[in-house]
């Protein structure tokens, strides 16, 4: 298993299989998109943070044994309490990760939801024990976000580079396709490899979350 | 030059991003089932074709057990069979490896022999479909190991279908090697053979998969395992040596079953079956009586043997074969005695007619599986008699024929029906002549089965055929009114009714005819919009099966959810959502939970509690009948739409518009259905879409669908039609919205007098566009 925080102000190197490496302890920036959600006009922040978040709140869920139908009802009820400001445990960048405050707040209303239906919730007794999975579905989607940001900011080659890559498309089978050189295709690829890493550690440290 | 670094994240970057979080490749996940030591199984959805999938994810896993894998998948490519689960494909995604199939609903084996199987022919019969799929496997080099009840589900259909070929043994290998480590074993290699726990990597060998399935059927059998209750370590040593049974179960095991069973999980490899078709034949013997293989044939065994087979079957399949037997020998010897044929055939006919009608399925209660099974048991032992030589011969074979295909009449079976009744109509007519009643009978019965099937224009040609004027006035013969009065209906057109009143009028001192005659010309009037004059038939057909049957009957039930559609139709939700909450208990134990008829009765309860009681449990019940309906008929594309039309109605209701075009727009030009049912379709769904484009303010997009559905509408059902009227509301909201000059006032007032005419007061249809009047 890998190493990973348990503790906020402790400073331990989080190494995945990627080769992406997060140094977890790193400064975090202020929590603009939160305030932005918190307007109520401002649907795009709201849509952006939704899009974000929620895939990750709702495969939690399944993974947890969430029956089908109180699924939609828990994501609902962790964006709505997350973003009310008379929310007691409200989100302070201060205190820790915006993962881990993310984390609590859904384990919370699982476990409540659990209380309510004795028995229906399959899985939820060992909720308590289910950090390591709520980093995994993280880092996936960390993973995701960060390939698709790079994307949207890549020239035309450098895309083509991409999604061959993604393919499994060799870099020399790259160059015979796009006709770019070797030279070229190399560069571009570890061009992008820095790009996604640092794109993941902003995800991780919350620099791109909140 | 780039270094290894790279290409290795790369490699691991593709892997997260095979899907994303809550899909795995195209497959999107729904939820958990079920979860286990190795891994946790996923309900989802191919997103290229909405078909349901299971998706087991396997957390420990390396790159052998890969490859395995990989070579299982190129394994189960050689399977093709009913029973055997297919694979569709297997995804390593960053964590996991993903095993695809096809969604299979069903219970498992343990499950279905305690609560579904009655007896014990039943549980082995099951069990001999297990065996025709393990020796398909082996047949193509492919198998198992790993043969345990967790491994194969029964179907609602009671079909087995057997899990994880070419995959299974993978995982069990692994304990397999560990057998020293006894915390590590589970329940699951109490179905292994003693070689595989003695070997760390045994040789593969079907007669391993034999001793599986010797201990599978003595589950299935007992409903226990010879080993229950037994620490895990002493449950190897057993099994090691060769002690599967203790003395006591052994004492029970004397009779051939036993010693089928015994002989199958012997520790000796060379002392068991050799295949499993063997094992198959040994228990088909027993089942028949006829001596098995595993037994010593001593002289004793064989006469209790014969005894056993000579005893006369009570079953009705049995019974027929004899009386198709006993129908040509009585004909032929009457006739080598020159005595009266009629007698004898008569005598025969009757006798045979009796049995079919034991084994036709009562009224409206629909077809037994039992029952169809024996009458295509007889159709198949029919083709051995076609070779009549003489007339009497040849009429007697033309009679059987003729009575299945009455029988399968009352199963509502026209594609099995039809070749019968078409082979005893042409020697009938060759014989006896057109006007004969057994010609015309029969032809009658082979008209019903081409309406049955919808082969219309079949059904009028032999009508054509049996009666010189098809007119009203000149028939006269009440079988030939009703199914001219069918046809007609089926065509659409007017004139059903004067062939069914015509038919109503002979049929006064008949109740049962009386009442079914009403039902059949309600169901029309509810299709041709005459929304009153159905209510009329349907209370008329419910007062006669009530009184004549009672309030339980099948056909009673059915009258009354006739009345509960021409009651919402007619905009009577009150007294619509009253009746089905008396009657969904009685629907529900007469029917069964899937039943579609149970299905359209709570489909009735959530229109009326959508239009006048709390949406939101509409929309709940509505949605589980969505989920019920993916999960137990997933291949019923109409039954499935007309679910999402349900869950629609309901959303419309509570202002969730956009999740009404989300719910069907994907669906409206690719479901697969006959076309009467595919135009259906493809009009409702314009309507309901069109619906929520109008509630969501996108008045081009409404008008751009529905445009082209009013008009082809329009012309095909005419201007009255209640769904034509709701297309005009419909484009009239979505003009308005386009243009607020339009004087609309005078169209929507015209509508509302429309509807007002062909529906009732209270039709939901006239309240919107009364509200819409209002909102000017």
């Amino acid at each position: 298993m890998n190493e990973h925080r348990h503790n906020e102000g402790q400073v331990v190197p989080f190494q995945m299989k990627t080769g992406l490496s997060v140094q977890t302890g790193g400064m975090r920036t202020d929590p603009s998109l939160m305030r932005a959600v918190r307007d109520v006009n401002n649907s795009e922040a709201w849509n952006t943070f939704l899009n974000r978040y929620s895939p990750i709140v709702r495969a939690f869920c399944i993974n947890r044994g969430v029956p089908i139908g109180d699924i939609d009802d828990v994501v609902q009820e962790v964006f709505l309490r997350i973003t009310q400001y008379s929310f007691a445990d409200r989100y302070d960048p201060s205190v820790g990760t915006f993962r881990s405050y993310l984390f609590r707040v859904t384990r919370s209303i699982i476990t409540g939801l659990k209380s309510s239906t004795v028995g229906e919730v399959a899985d939820c007794q060992s909720i308590e024990n289910s950090e390591a999975e709520w980093e995994r579905l993280w880092k996936i989607q960390a993973v995701q976000l960060s390939i698709a940001q790079v994307e949207r900011t890549l020239s035309e080659s450098s895309k083509d580079v991409l999604s061959l890559t993604m393919r499994g498309v060799s870099p020399t089978a790259i160059v015979q396709i796009t006709g770019m050189s070797k030279a070229a295709v190399y560069k571009k690829r570890e061009r992008l490899k820095v790009r996604i890493q640092r794109a993941f550690q902003d995800f991780m440290l919350d620099r791109n979350e909140v | 030059m780039e270094n290894e670094s790279t290409n290795e994240f790369f490699d691991h970057l593709r892997k997260y991003a095979v899907g994303s979080i809550n899909q795995v490749g195209p497959y999107k996940v729904i939820r958990q089932v079920a979860k286990g030591g190795q891994g946790v199984v996923y309900h989802g959805i191919d997103s290229r074709d909405d078909s349901p999938v299971a998706l087991k994810r396997c957390d420990q896993y390396d790159g052998k057990s890969v490859s395995k894998l990989v070579r299982g998948t190129e394994l189960m490519s050689l399977l093709d069979h009913p029973y055997i689960l297919s694979l569709k494909e297997i995804l390593e995604t960053e964590e996991a490896l993903w095993i695809i199939t096809p969604w299979v609903e069903g219970v498992s084996i343990n499950k279905w022999v305690t609560e579904f199987s009655t007896n014990d022919d039943e549980t082995i019969t099951l069990f001999l479909q297990i065996c025709d799929a393990v020796s398909h496997a082996h047949a193509r080099g492919v198998i198992h190991r790993d043969l345990r009840p967790a491994n194969i589900l029964v179907t609602p259909s009671s079909k087995p279908c057997v899990l994880d070929f070419g995959i299974a043994k993978q995982s069990v290998l692994a304990h397999s090697t560990h057998v020293a480590t006894q915390s590590e074993l589970s329940g699951d290699i109490l179905f292994l053979a003693p070689e595989m726990l003695r070997q760390s990597a045994p040789a593969s060998d079907i007669r391993q998969d034999i001793y599986s399935l010797g201990v599978l059927l003595y589950t299935m059998l007992t409903e226990s395992h010879p080993l229950d209750d037994l620490p895990m370590g002493e449950c190897v040593e057993r099994v090691l040596s060769g002690q599967l049974f203790d003395a006591n179960i052994e004492k029970q095991l004397e009779g051939s079953i036993g010693s089928i069973i015994r002989k199958a999980t012997s520790s000796d490899l060379n002392a068991r079956y050799r295949t499993v078709q063997e094992f198959a034949d040994d228990l088909i013997a027993d089942m028949n009586g006829y001596p098995v293989t595993a037994k010593v044939h001593t002289q004793r065994y064989l006469i209790g043997r014969f005894a056993r087979r000579n005893r006369m079957p009570l079953v009705a399949g049995a019974l027929i074969v004899i009386i198709l037997f006993a129908s040509t020998v009585a004909v032929t010897s009457v006739i080598a005695r020159g005595n009266n044929v009629r007698d004898a055939n008569t005598q025969t006919m009757g006798m045979l007619q009796k049995i079919l009608r034991s084994l036709a399925p009562t009224e409206g209660l629909g077809p037994t599986a039992d029952g169809l099974s024996v009458l295509k048991f007889a159709s198949e032992q029919l083709g051995e008699y076609s070779d009549g030589k003489s007339r009497e011969e040849n009429i007697a074979y033309a009679d059987v024929h003729a009575a299945l295909a009455s029988s399968y009449l009352s199963y509502r079976r026209g594609d099995l029906g039809i070749p019968h009744g078409s082979k005893a109509l042409d020697i009938y007519l060759e014989l006896l002549g057109r006007d004969h009643p057994k010609t015309q009978e029969t032809g009658s019965v082979l008209v019903n089965l081409y309406i049955e099937s919808n082969k219309v224009d079949s059904a009028e040609k032999y009508m054509d055929m049996l009666i010189d004027d098809l007119d009203v006035s000149q028939i006269e013969n009440p079988t030939y009114l009703f199914l001219m009065g069918m046809m007609r209906a089926k065509r659409q057109s007017e004139d059903a009714l004067l062939y069914y009143e015509k038919y109503i009028d002979m049929m006064s001192d008949a109740p049962l005819k009386l009442a079914n005659a009403y039902e059949t010309r309600g169901k029309y009037l509810n299709q041709a919009g005459r929304l009153n004059d159905a209510l009329n038939d349907a209370e008329q057909a419910y007062q006669i099966y009530n009184e004549t049957l009672g309030p339980d009957d099948a056909r009673t039930l059915s009258a009354q959810l006739l009345m509960a559609k021409s009651l919402q139709l007619v905009g009577r939700y009150q007294e619509e959502r009253q009746l089905i909450v008396n009657i969904m208990p009685a629907v529900e134990r007469a029917f069964g939970m899937n039943d579609p008829r149970t299905f359209r009765g709570w489909a009735h309860f959530v229109i009326a509690e959508t239009e006048i009681g709390d949406s939101e449990i509409a929309f709940e019940r509505a949605q589980r009948l969505l989920d019920q309906s993916i999960s137990v008929y997933p291949e019923d594309h109409w039954h499935i739409t007309q679910c999402k039309f349900l869950v629609s109605h309901t959303l419309l209701n509570l202002g969730r518009s956009q999740e009404v075009i989300d719910l069907l727009q994907p669906r409206m030009h690719t479901i697969e259905l006959h076309n009467g049912q595919r135009l259906t379709v493809k009009y409702q769904s314009r309507l309901w879409i069109t619906r929520a484009w109008n509630n969501l303010g996108e008045f081009e997009e409404a008008k751009r669908v529905i445009k082209p559905a009013y008009e082809e509408l329009a012309v095909g059902l005419g201007s009255e039609h209640l769904q034509v009227l709701e297309c005009s509301f419909q484009l009239l909201r979505a003009n308005h919205g386009l243009n607020n000059e339009l004087l609309v006032h005078e169209e929507a007032e015209q509508l509302l007098e429309q509807v007002a005419r062909v529906s009732g007061p209270h039709y939901s249809l006239r309240r919107r566009i009364q509200q819409f009047v209002d909102s000017l």
